[in-house]
């Protein structure tokens, strides 16, 4: 199985241990151009920092290629972080990141703070079919605002929204891939294309 | 909920990975920075080629030039302070900065001591010339090594020169029976649990990028091949004669480092690079990389 990791920028390294971790006899491509997206069944959008991934995404042109690949092949997606935002909408725009708006999700970036503020604690993950507590490390982490009635809320910090499924896509505002406790998150992903 | 722990240290500098950090002292430079899609700014009073240039002791910058880059900026903001020097460390973390470098390039404030960056909540990040020195820096708690290479020349030769002695470090250690470990890090003076997780894992337990000398996107593209994760620009920017253009070309240069085609393509009609300094030219005493152990 052909896994995409957009790596234009971020904690691509990372993404990569923890999915090989999970599943063996995978083929990760490191996608920084249209053609790196052909033949992959999975895409990863990894976190970093989403100013220089947009502004990446325009100077060489990726939009519709990575468009296409979730919303028209509709491969399983998985967001995190600077992924998230990348697809979402902004509360407040502002010309620094030009997000896809694919995913029914409002939100803040650094909405947490700044790195002193980055923070450890208990997830409670509730897929329709699963549950379960995992660690969820935000750095510089962005806060949603509003999910609308496309997306379903599916990871909670108490009683806040951290993360969401639609369709084909898992959004997270904090990164599994940090911890070795979040195989449910991985599970759920390739169930997505069974 | 825990901050500041070891894990959301080292997993930021894992998500500044294939970036650009670069060195600004106004707002305006911080912004055309962000513009061009750096990953950080690092915020100085002066950038190294003018602390060379004007001699004195360099100090950490004054926070009121440090909060307005803040202000400025969404992205990140490091700022440095001297080695040693960790009430000005506590002066940085209580202004909110995102990441702390323990800087050569400042003049030293203890020669003896580095910070102990575990008292911190803030990551830091500091330099090293071997793999005997990234592992005591690592051993202090710092969450990211870069090379020293020589700040303020606009010369890559001693970022290349640090870098390959790292890796090929790292390779020799790969290699060693187990056995022979313990006497490695006595000759490194490296803490043994780090030269065994070097050992074990073939990389330093921490992002490891590239800094001191790079002017261009060919240098930032050398050092990625080298095996730097990502790449600081101190002077090598605003000291182009288009700053804006040359940002971005770096910027390109380390995404797209592996495809000579787009780095011919970004590297054309840049205008004219820092003008740089022949490091074999300097004396001992105006090196900033020996500076620190």
């Amino acid at each position: 199985m052909r896994i995409g990791i957009v790596a234009l920028q971020g904690d691509v390294d990372l993404h990569e241990k923890a999915i090989k971790r999970f599943k063996k006899d995978i083929e990760v491509v490191r996608v920084k151009d249209a053609k790196d997206l052909e033949g992959t069944k999975l895409l990863i959008f990894p976190g970093g920092e989403s100013p220089t991934m947009s502004k990446l995404i325009k100077r060489f042109n990726l939009k519709d290629a990575l468009l296409k690949k979730i919303t028209e092949d509709k491969v399983p997606t998985l967001a995190t972080c600077a992924g998230i935002v990348l697809l979402s909408k902004l509360e407040k725009k502002d010309g620094r990141v030009e997000p896809f708006e694919i995913l029914d999700v409002t939100l803040v970036r650094n909405g947490f703070g700044r790195q002193k503020e980055s923070f450890e604690d208990e997830i409670n993950v509730k897929f329709d079919d699963k549950e379960g507590v995992v660690t969820g490390v935000f750095i510089r982490a962005p806060r949603i605002k509003e999910v609308g009635e496309r997306a379903t809320p599916v990871a909670f910090l108490k009683d806040e929204i951290v993360g969401v499924i639609q369709d084909n896509i898992i959004a997270l505002t904090f990164h599994p891939e940090l911890a070795d406790d979040t195989d449910i998150i991985y599970e759920k992903l390739f169930s997505l294309s069974d | 909920m825990l901050t500041g722990t070891h894990r959301a240290k080292v997993g930021f500098a894992e998500m500044l990975k294939g970036g650009v950090i670069m060195d600004v002292t106004t707002p305006e430079q911080a912004k055309i920075a962000e513009d061009a899609g750096a990953v950080a700014v690092m915020a100085l009073e002066r950038v190294p080629a003018d602390i060379r240039k004007e001699g004195g002791v360099a100090r950490m910058a004054d926070p009121e030039i440090i909060l307005r880059i803040m202000d400025a900026v969404t992205i990140p903001v490091m700022a440095k302070v001297r080695i040693g020097h960790f009430a000005e460390a506590q002066i940085l973390e209580e202004l909110g900065v995102d990441f702390i470098d323990e800087s050569e390039v400042l003049t030293p404030a203890d020669e003896e001591f580095h910070i102990n960056k575990f008292d911190f909540k803030v990551p830091f990040v500091c330099g090293a010339r071997d793999l005997g020195e990234a592992l005591r820096r690592i051993g202090e708690g710092a969450a990211l090594i870069r090379t020293k290479g020589e700040a303020g020349t606009g010369n890559v030769v001693e970022a290349v020169r640090h870098m390959r002695k790292i890796q090929s470090q790292i390779k020799k250690i790969v290699m060693l029976r187990e056995d022979e470990l313990m006497t490695e890090a006595k000759k490194l003076g490296a803490p043994f649990e780090l030269v065994k997780y070097v050992h074990e894992n073939g990389k330093l337990p921490v992002p490891n990028f590239a800094a001191g000398g790079i002017a261009t996107p060919a240098d930032a593209a050398l050092m990625m091949q080298l095996g730097a994760e990502s790449v600081f620009v101190g002077s090598g920017i605003f000291k182009s004669s288009d700053p804006d253009r040359m940002a971005k070309a770096i910027v390109d240069a380390v995404a797209y480092y592996d495809n000579p085609k787009v780095l011919a393509r970004i590297s054309r009609g840049l205008g004219e690079a820092m003008k740089g300094v022949d490091v074999t030219k300097l004396k001992e005493d105006e090196l900033l990389q020996t500076r620190g152990w």
